[in-house]
């Protein structure tokens, strides 16, 4: 049922106005924390599966930081599952190149090299990484949604950054 | 950057997160303009955390995907909530059937034990003459009826008179017939 112009949106409206707003950047947050080894688009939807059944709960106003942190909670918890399904390469859910053809092809390998380096890194520098750089939070809301401490998430960036940059190094050389 | 120190880096790092204090990045910013070394570790590490940021970016889903994933999750919602309703109906039901098999039960050995009894045959009557001897004891002949009962007691006493009346000479045993 359509609700009548000038009249406060129902909690269902409000949730589902926010998943159309939020969802293309929750993947790419479930993306970069999970890499190959499970389908980000699942875990996007079990995240906002479990949202909608205790929608009543929360405030759909402003559900920006409650959407990330259940996304990257449900990224982490599925990675912490003893088996993983590792996608393909090529499987659909694993974008990894732009699809524009205007993008130049060195960008484009760029980008596919840098996904290559961050898939390696473990979870933890992932998902600090991208809230970090991806979703500019700050180190103590990164602490608040990946439950640890400050000093933690500085470590855990510090550590991704320095493995990144001798991958990414040890390829250029490569190429070079 | 190969003379620019780990601790240096990490500092240019949380400069650029914006996690460094006022003072903190004053000292930075001077540090940039008489350190070409600190100035060309941070062109480095800006350009990598661009490198960074497209590859998020490029990670980004479509408004296509996020109608597909808000239908899946309607869809599911409601299967789950069929499913909820199918098992609480499924516990009721078996909950009534629990107290129906209990009632039957109760009611069933109730039954039997709450049955009235069926009256017993009276109990036999004993007829019996008591034959005390001189000593004294007694000694109760039964009868199933009052008349044998009788009988007994008049043969016996015929008898004693008979016995009498023999001891006192009154009377002769002539033949016994048994």
């Amino acid at each position: 049922m359509e609700t009548p112009v000038g009249s406060p949106l129902s909690t269902v409206e409000l949730f589902e106005k926010a998943v159309r707003l939020h969802t293309p950047r929750l993947l790419a947050i479930a993306r970069a924390i999970v890499g190959n080894r499970g389908s980000a688009e699942d875990i996007l939807q079990q995240a906002i599966l479990n949202l909608y059944e205790h929608r009543d709960r929360y405030d759909w106003r402003e559900p920006a930081g409650l959407m990330r942190r259940t996304v990257v909670n449900e990224a982490l918890r599925l990675l912490r599952q003893p088996r993983m399904t590792m996608v393909a390469d090529d499987h659909p859910d694993r974008p990894g190149r732009p699809n524009s053809p205007a993008d130049p092809m060195d960008q484009r390998e760029v980008v596919s090299q840098v996904r290559a380096a961050i898939d390696q890194l473990p979870e933890h520098f992932r998902a600090a990484l991208v809230l970090c750089e991806y979703e500019n939070m700050s180190y103590l809301q990164i602490a608040e949604v990946l439950e640890c401490s400050v000093p933690q998430v500085k470590t855990w960036l510090h550590r991704g950054r320095r493995q990144l940059a001798e991958k990414l190094k040890s390829l250029a050389d490569r190429y070079a | 950057m190969d003379v620019i120190s780990e601790q240096d880096l990490d500092l240019l790092e949380t400069w650029l997160d914006g996690e460094l204090s006022a003072g903190e990045a004053e000292a930075l910013q001077a540090r940039l303009g008489s350190e070409p070394e600190f100035a060309s570790a941070l062109a480095q590490l800006r350009s990598d955390r661009e490198a960074r940021s497209a590859m998020f970016a490029s990670l980004a889903g479509s408004s296509a995907q996020a109608e597909t994933i808000l239908s899946n999750v309607k869809r599911l919602a409601a299967a789950h909530e069929r499913r909820r309703w199918a098992m609480r109906a499924v516990r009721y039901i078996s909950a009534a059937a629990a107290c129906l098999l209990v009632g039957f039960l109760a009611g069933w050995f109730g039954r039997t034990r709450n049955a009235p009894v069926a009256p017993s045959a009276p109990a036999q009557a004993v007829y019996e003459v008591g034959l005390s001897d001189q000593s004294g004891q007694v000694a109760w002949q039964k009868f199933d009826s009052p008349e044998k009962a009788r009988a007994f007691a008049r043969d016996l006493a015929v008898w004693q008179r008979q016995q009498q009346l023999r001891n006192s000479g009154q009377v002769v045993l002539v033949a016994d017939r048994f």
